[in-house]
């Protein structure tokens, strides 16, 4: 954990958390996992002779139980972790580590009984019999068989087919999987007849559940009772676009930023199961909040028509793009389709001084898919700022040269992106041949 | 005290109480882990070294005494 936030907050108070960055997170990690490898060879070495698909076991085994608690961090939206790396990274470092840990557990499975039956001299199904019999194993196989399950579910082919709420529920099974065979990590033998590293990986454990338990359940829960939001209004704003206000008590109090979201759980019968991540689409203020979205799948669908007076309860905020970011005069924003919500709430409240230029470039396929035009227009004359609308499919006006005709001093800008995928990448691609230092694009990549 | 405070007090309160419990329970179940392994290795993984049959009539016996399930370390091949 390192650097400050120390940016004041929309509420003018000032945010003194602390904030986890990239680099000092990655080190941890990687030295976490450089320890929990190598003790298994420290043991195999000081040892009798044991095969090498042993020594393989060994080591994915403790690698495996290390990468699940690695996952669960990850995934218990610390503010820290959140605020300071972003949901984005965090998300895609969770998917990299399941991978990851998906792999070394299958290996060590495999290895375990492919060495039980080199020892024995018995057969692989023997083998793999004789291991399930073994105390804590029956658990530990169910558990492995469920986070097959839920990582089945996770693959990218199965998550387009899959209602976002099935693979949620799929999802969670993974705690259950971990539980399941936590018992057989504390029983294994790299840790047994060593009770302080015994200890040291039970608390470890523990702590990572007090966690979860903390951010993903006792926060929201108390947010909830603080703040006692619900839905005060719904406007259409486009073909399958609406704004939710949602209004509450002392929600100034959650020191909501332009540009973060919340993951709004929204209290129906068909919604409350999950929470879905959407940005806020103008400045908070100490009653209420808005947040905008476009029907994309059957939750958000079924948002379009939710009722007034619905209590909501929002986990919140997240998200690092926020004009913290900024270290330049000028900036420009660029915003494609819905991602436009987050970029309309920095357009809105970015502190813009004498002399300082804030161009927003609005990416649209027709004009009637452009949101908040009205609002923008009016944002641009009030604030002395500029934006730009982009209409059509052409590549152009995005490509390097197409940007750097329209802002000469583009490498000398913070830019903002938010959009689908297909455009983000695209501009990333092109503010990079534009020659745009990286420290200077700021993001947060979510799928659409 | 306002209500804001009162809501940041309960809510280290229960930080605190959290961190508490975590610790008491990593601690019960690091005690509660079993000092022998139930993925024991086969007695060949773990045969004497074969001997010689000469002594010098100085050679100590071994100074860790063999674990009754047979294993001659605490991790093992399973």
């Amino acid at each position: 954990m390192s650097a400050p936030a120390g940016h004041a907050a929309a509420s003018g108070l000032p945010v003194r958390a602390w904030v986890a960055d990239r680099a000092t997170v990655l080190t941890v990690l990687w030295f976490g996992a450089l320890v929990a490898g190598t003790w298994p060879l420290v043991l195999a070495a000081a040892g009798p002779d044991l095969p090498l698909i042993g020594v393989v076991a060994h080591v994915s085994g403790m690698l495996a139980g290390y990468g699940v608690l690695v996952l669960l961090v990850l995934m218990a939206r610390s503010p820290a972790l959140e605020r300071g790396i972003g949901a984005d990274v965090l998300a895609r470092w969770h998917g990299l580590a399941g991978r990851a840990v998906v792999g070394l557990v299958l290996l060590h499975a495999v290895g375990a009984v492919a060495a039980w039956a080199q020892l024995t001299g018995v057969g692989l199904l023997l083998g793999s019999w004789q291991v399930l019999g073994m105390p804590a194993m029956p658990a530990a196989a169910v558990g492995t068989v469920l986070m097959l399950v839920a990582a089945a579910a996770s693959v990218r082919a199965a998550r387009r087919t899959l209602r976002h709420e099935t693979w949620h529920g799929l999802h969670l099974l993974m705690y259950l999987a971990v539980a399941l065979g936590f018992a057989h990590m504390l029983a294994g033998p790299d840790l047994v007849g060593h009770r302080v590293l015994q200890i040291c990986w039970a608390l470890a454990y523990t702590h990572v559940a007090a966690l979860l338990v903390r951010h993903r359940v006792l926060t929201p829960l108390r947010q909830a009772a603080r703040h006692r939001m619900r839905v005060g209004g719904v406007r259409p704003e486009g073909p399958g676009v609406v704004s939710i206000s949602v209004t509450g008590d002392h929600l100034a109090e959650l020191h909501a930023e332009p540009g973060q979201f919340f993951r709004w759980r929204f209290l129906t019968p068909d919604l409350w199961r999950t929470a879905h991540p959407f940005s806020l689409s103008a400045a908070p203020t100490a009653t209420e909040l808005r947040l905008t979205v476009k029907a994309l799948g059957d939750g958000s669908t079924d948002l379009q028509d939710v009722p007034v007076g619905t209590w909501v309860i929002a986990e919140g905020p997240y998200g690092a793009v926020t004009s913290a970011r900024r270290s330049h005069r000028n900036v420009l924003l660029i915003a494609g389709g819905v991602g436009i919500t987050p970029m309309r709430a920095l357009f809105e409240t970015l502190p813009l001084g004498p002399g300082e230029d804030l161009l927003l470039l609005y990416r649209a396929r027709t004009p009637e898919e452009l949101l908040f035009r009205e609002e923008l227009d009016a944002i641009a004359v009030r604030r002395g700022a500029r934006v730009g609308y982009l209409l059509g499919a052409e590549r152009e006006p995005l490509s390097a040269g197409g940007l750097q005709r329209m802002v000469p001093d583009l490498v000398d800008r913070d830019v903002y992106l938010c959009g689908s995928p297909g455009l983000t990448s695209a501009v990333r691609a092109s503010l990079r041949t534009a020659g745009l230092p990286p420290g200077q694009l700021h993001e947060e990549r979510f799928a659409f | 005290m306002s209500g804001r405070h009162a809501g940041l007090a309960r809510a280290r309160r229960h930080s605190s109480l959290l961190l508490s419990g975590a610790t008491v329970l990593g601690v019960w179940f690091g005690l509660r882990a079993p000092d022998v392994t139930p993925v024991a290795p086969p007695a060949a993984a773990v045969q004497e070294q074969p001997s010689d049959g000469i002594t010098d009539g100085t050679t100590e016996p071994p100074a860790v005494p063999v674990r009754p399930d047979g294993r001659g370390r605490p991790g093992g091949g399973r």
